[in-house]
């Protein structure tokens, strides 16, 4: 079911991508943007930096690793190999899950030396980004295997623009129409920042969707490759 | 003997919109160790489907494949049969060494890989481009490293689809030469191929697919042993002799079992102006487009 090698060679080609494709130059200008919004902002927000760049480069890696049309057409040839769809999908979501630590990293310990906030907090910030970033990376994941790159780009815009936001929030700034309903059932159920903020404080709730996610969005993306 | 590959009454559908396509229907064959066997048939015969099918890329509608020792579609069938499709697409912005070390990773660990690849790179001759891009690759090269990750590791079984199209004659005989060769090491390949000449001298024997049918299978030698007689003539022929085809230049016949001189006597019966004459063997193309044929009345 799970090779340990066949995981190994597909976290292994993320590392190709980050030298040889534009994914390292994009990863290195998301930190350098968030690091200083980060720095300027009023009041420091380590946990929300680092679940924001992780989520961010997460779907990045993904759109880079895995996403791309010569990617996908690529994997039936190695299903022909002794491999797995589920040790394709995971190492596909590891190696994306390495890459998008790097600049999240990055970011947060810039904010940490200019605003300096305890290195306990960091630490936990760190953690809840690491987490955030799997659920992104896996949600991107199967939303790629399922229809290219065109959902990893709304799964980013999403996660950049709209996902700050609670179903609390939309439903007071727009209590009527669909839309608002639509958007409120995807902030509940998508990977999004407001939910993901609190994982560094340890929400216990926040912790339990992110490992769905993780463990939801692989078996999926494993599931859409065995159908190929 | 077992054999290395076995197909059992293959039957596999597509929905096209309302109706369903039978791409194979009941295709039957068995693939012995050390053997070259070519597929040949029209575009759309389902060579190419027959070949996804057993090599697990593809779900039968019916039917069976078998695999000594190993469960069908199991990571253990797929570690001794190995598939080149045309037009293969590796991962992109490896190198062409990275492509099969990608590749060798999920047959072997450890110091052994890199004999793999090394064996690998052979196998398809591609030393020279070992450090270039594989997206960069021309077609030929491609069909090539798409032959080498079909040969990595412990295969026992070859199913290359028009792996010699798109080769230059010299790099197309040196795939046949590494072919006949992993064919003397016991490694049983099916040859699907357009290029009926390559076929013609690699494989021991061939089947014709027509429509998703076998119409015609066996030994090379027995199906290119027939004789035909070829008649040139002055000016085209009146009337045609019973048994007799219009070709180009002439008339030419089978001769089966009658003799050139009986021909002959025929063809002078139905004055015919023959400026000259000679016999030679069939070709695979005469096998090959009188079984379509058939299979097309």
């Amino acid at each position: 079911m799970l090779s340990r090698s066949a995981v190994a060679a597909e976290w292994r080609l993320a590392r190709a991508r980050l030298i040889r494709s534009r994914l390292g130059l994009w990863l290195a200008l998301l930190a350098a943007g968030l690091a200083e919004l980060g720095a300027r902002a009023a009041v420091p927000d380590p946990a929300g930096l680092a679940a924001r760049s992780g989520m961010m480069a997460a779907v990045l890696a993904v759109a880079f690793t895995a996403g791309s049309d010569a990617d996908r057409a690529a994997l039936p040839l190695t299903l022909t190999h002794p491999t797995t769809p589920l040790s394709l999908a995971l190492g596909r979501w590891l190696g994306a899950v390495t890459v998008a630590a790097l600049p999240m990293l990055a970011a947060t310990t810039a904010v940490g030396i200019a605003r300096s906030p305890s290195p306990l907090a960091l630490l936990a910030a760190n953690a809840g980004g690491l987490a955030a970033a799997g659920a992104a990376a896996a949600c991107a994941l199967a939303l790629v295997w399922v229809g290219g790159n065109a959902g990893a780009g709304f799964l980013f815009l999403y996660i950049g623009v709209l996902s700050g936001l609670s179903p609390v929030g939309v439903r007071y700034l727009a209590p009527h129409g669909a839309l608002p309903r639509a958007a409120e059932w995807m902030l509940a159920l998508l990977p999004a920042l407001w939910r993901y903020r609190v994982l560094a404080a340890g929400s216990a709730v926040a912790w339990l969707h992110a490992g769905l996610w993780i463990t939801g969005g692989i078996a999926l993306a494993a599931w859409r490759v065995s159908r190929r | 003997m077992t054999p290395a590959l076995s197909v059992e009454k293959i039957v596999k559908e597509y929905r096209a919109g309302r109706h369903a396509v039978r791409a194979l229907d009941g295709v039957s064959l068995a693939l012995l160790a050390g053997e070259i066997v070519g597929l040949v048939g029209a575009n759309g015969a389902g060579k190419t489907t027959l070949l996804s099918v057993a090599a697990g890329r593809l779900a039968a509608t019916s039917g069976t494949i078998g695999v000594p020792g190993a469960a069908p579609g199991s990571a253990g069938s797929r570690r001794v049969v190995g598939f080149a499709p045309d037009g293969a697409v590796f991962p992109p912005t490896l190198t062409v060494r990275e492509v099969l070390d990608y590749y060798a990773r999920l047959h072997v660990s450890g110091p052994r890989r890199a004999a793999l690849v090394a064996r690998a790179l052979e196998i398809g001759g591609l030393a020279e481009v070992a450090d270039r891009r594989a997206a960069a690759l021309s077609r030929g090269f491609s069909q090539r490293l798409s032959l080498a990750q079909a040969a990595i590791g412990a295969r026992r079984v070859l199913l290359l689809d028009e792996s010699l199209s798109g080769l230059d004659p010299v790099a197309r005989r040196a795939v046949c030469d590494r072919l006949a060769a992993l064919a003397a090491s016991g490694v049983a390949i099916l040859l699907s191929s357009h290029d009926l000449a390559a076929v013609e001298r690699l494989a021991q024997r061939v089947i014709v697919l027509h429509r998703g049918r076998i119409v015609r299978e066996g030994p090379t030698t027995a199906l290119l042993g027939e004789r035909v007689l070829e008649l040139v003539l002055d000016g085209p022929a009146d009337r045609v002799p019973p048994g007799f085809r219009v070709t180009p230049f002439g008339v030419e016949t089978d001769l089966g079992q009658g003799t050139v001189e009986a021909a002959l006597a025929l063809a002078r019966a139905h004055r015919l102006a023959v400026r000259a004459s000679r016999v030679r063997l069939r070709s695979l193309e005469d096998v090959v487009l009188d079984a379509l044929e058939d299979g097309a009345r």
